[in-house]
């Protein structure tokens, strides 16, 4: 062997002890491995010191879990993905679409002492009063069309009415309340759209951060709900809030200041860039829902809490009736997820719950410590959540159904 | 080239059957590969709840992938690397970096032949520990290599990067290693 080969077999052999050593080289190789050690020193040192490093690291890996919780739910879901998503029901709080017979206001503050803006800068609850006129009409297609489908004409928001159930509507055994937070038609979602889930955004005063780009959290349709503070919002492309305390969505121009305070939502369209604003003195707390593209993440103003996600190498339906809602179940209560039809997933906000795969009660020892905060990212049908703790819990569930269930059309 | 061996060869008979749609073949594939996939993940997430997660995740990503399925990387290599993606994206999403490029720089070589000697004279629980203590991209390199043994080509599809690349990285795993066991950690 020449000095020069020998060289380059030294090279080529320290670069191959690593699979030497886990055992992966081709017989060939090996045999030349096994040759040029008996000669080098070296290499010696070496492959000792990789066999010490395999030896840790398979040491530094031992506690690693041993098994996961089996492939039942993986069945079920399985199930789901062969059947078209749900198109039978629709979860008591979503609009009963043919009645309007549920259709109230959440609060009996209708928010109409508010002054008139001016124009490019809309306090949203006079935006509202402004559309009560147009949009009772629009109600009134709701309620006697007996389909959604007619209310999704080009000059008609897609946002829906926020409604509760009736107050004398029966709740499901262990749900003690189910509240619709916010819910709009996402008619168009971008074919790359993998990222589904539920944010909670805090902006510091003077933050900016632009929603429905790349470059923050993602490309595609978003709700969102103000949960304290006062946010600004100006898009480049008409966008629709309601103001709380009324169920008449409204649509904002493009370019146009739109104010929203507490309680107020809004809904912004695939291809619409929003830009969120804080121009108050006090943080903003913005949940936003949304199907979008994957991001990079808000500005640093923004702290952006990934409150519960999934992700999907299929897009999801189009249209797609996307609503949150916080529900709070019972103490020791054990619910069926079907209960609340086209959850993709949840939030556990508070007290203790535990998603399982039936009705029994979870051993400690199999259950998993989902105290809030928890995320609750895969909840496939057949799982049952569990609310293990002393306290009720509230949960937070996003849900995607079928717009038009009356049509009974496939969701894909 | 690799050399197609009757079990490699078995499993990717088991990958044509889920594309058919036999779930008995997901099945099987679950029981060879519950195990190291969910290790895998933990070790990516640290997270036990989040990595059963991504575990049902990469499951059903495979089965409606399984079409997809080229059969140049082993179906261990191939689990892994939808495992890794999905991490990847789920992290990334949430504003973690799986690798930071801070991490990529070239490490000073310690003197190869003390510290290849500490590095032999340390106990194996010493090792472990600075393995734990590794930037995610020096800790994940040998944790497929070692506790997966996966070939070199399994490990630059998991890892998304090429042949050579995935010499280097292991050498530069074991230079961090090296500077992880001494009593200070720092690189001087």
């Amino acid at each position: 062997m020449s000095t020069a080969s020998g060289l380059a077999t030294h090279e080529h052999v320290s670069g191959l002890l690593p699979a030497y050593v886990n055992g992966t080289l081709l017989p060939d190789e090996r045999a030349a491995v096994d040759a040029h050690l008996k000669d080098c020193s070296s290499c010696k040192v070496d492959l000792a010191t990789w066999q010490k490093v395999q030896s840790a690291t398979r040491w530094a890996m031992h506690a690693a879990p041993m098994s996961s919780r089996g492939l039942d739910q993986m069945w079920t879901a399985l199930d789901a993905l062969a059947a078209p998503m749900p198109t039978k029901t629709i979860p008591a709080s979503a609009p009963a679409f043919g009645t309007g017979s549920n259709l109230r206001p959440l609060s009996s503050n209708p928010g109409t002492s508010r002054p008139n803006g001016l124009w490019r800068r809309i306090p949203v609850a006079n935006l509202a009063t402004a559309a009560v006129i147009l949009l009772t009409l629009l109600a009134s297609v709701v309620a006697f069309s007996g389909r959604f489908r007619q209310t999704l004409s080009d000059e008609q928001p897609a946002m829906l009415p926020v409604v509760t159930a009736p107050e004398d509507a029966a709740l499901p055994a262990g749900v003690l309340e189910d509240v619709t937070l916010m819910q709009g038609v996402f008619d168009v979602i971008p074919p790359d759209a993998t990222w589904t889930g539920i944010e909670r955004n805090t902006m510091a005063p003077g933050a900016a951060w632009d929603v429905g780009t790349s470059q923050t959290n993602g490309e595609g349709p978003s709700l969102y709900r103000v949960e304290s503070g006062t946010l600004t919002i100006q898009a480049d492309g008409p966008i629709t809030v309601t103001s709380a305390g009324w169920n008449q969505p409204a649509t904002v121009p493009a370019g146009t200041d739109v104010v929203l305070s507490a309680g107020d939502q809004g809904y912004t369209p695939s291809g619409v860039k929003a830009r969120f604003r804080n121009e108050s003195d006090v943080p903003v707390i913005v949940i936003v829902a949304g199907i979008t593209t994957i991001g990079w993440g808000s500005s640093p103003e923004v702290r952006n809490e990934e409150l519960a996600w999934s992700l999907t190498e299929n897009p999801a339906m189009e249209p797609a009736l996307v609503a949150v809602r916080r529900v709070t179940l019972e103490a020791g209560a054990a619910v069926p997820i079907e209960v609340f039809p086209g959850v993709a997933v949840g939030y556990v906000e508070s007290g203790q719950v535990i998603a399982a795969n039936s009705l029994a009660s979870p051993t400690p020892s199999s259950a998993l410590p989902l105290r809030a905060p928890y995320a609750l990212l895969a909840l496939h049908p057949g799982r049952v959540l569990h609310v293990t703790g002393p306290e009720p819990a509230t949960v937070l569930l996003m849900t995607i159904n079928n717009p038009n269930p009356l049509e009974g059309t496939p969701m894909d | 080239m690799a050399i197609q061996h009757p079990i490699q060869e078995e499993e990717r008979n088991v990958v044509a059957r889920m594309a058919l749609g036999d779930r008995a073949a997901l099945a099987e594939l679950y029981e060879r590969y519950e195990r190291p996939v969910l290790m895998y993940l933990y070790h990516l997430t640290a997270d036990r709840g989040l990595a059963e997660e991504l575990l049902q995740d990469t499951l059903m990503a495979a089965w409606t992938g399984a079409s997809s399925y080229a059969g140049e990387a082993s179906v261990h290599g191939w689990l892994l690397g939808i495992a890794r993606r999905r991490t990847h994206d789920t992290l990334r999403r949430r504003a973690v970096r799986l690798v930071d490029s801070s991490e990529l720089a070239p490490l000073p070589d310690p003197d190869p032949e003390p510290e290849d000697l500490a590095l032999l004279e340390a106990e194996r629980e010493e090792v472990a520990e600075a393995v734990n203590r590794l930037a995610m991209i020096h800790r994940e390199v040998l944790i497929l290599t070692f506790v997966h043994d996966l070939s070199y080509q399994d490990l630059a599809e998991v890892l998304g990067i090429p042949l050579g690349t995935v010499k280097s990285r292991l050498h530069q795993a074991k230079r961090a290693l090296k500077v992880a066991l001494r009593p200070d950690g720092t690189p001087s």
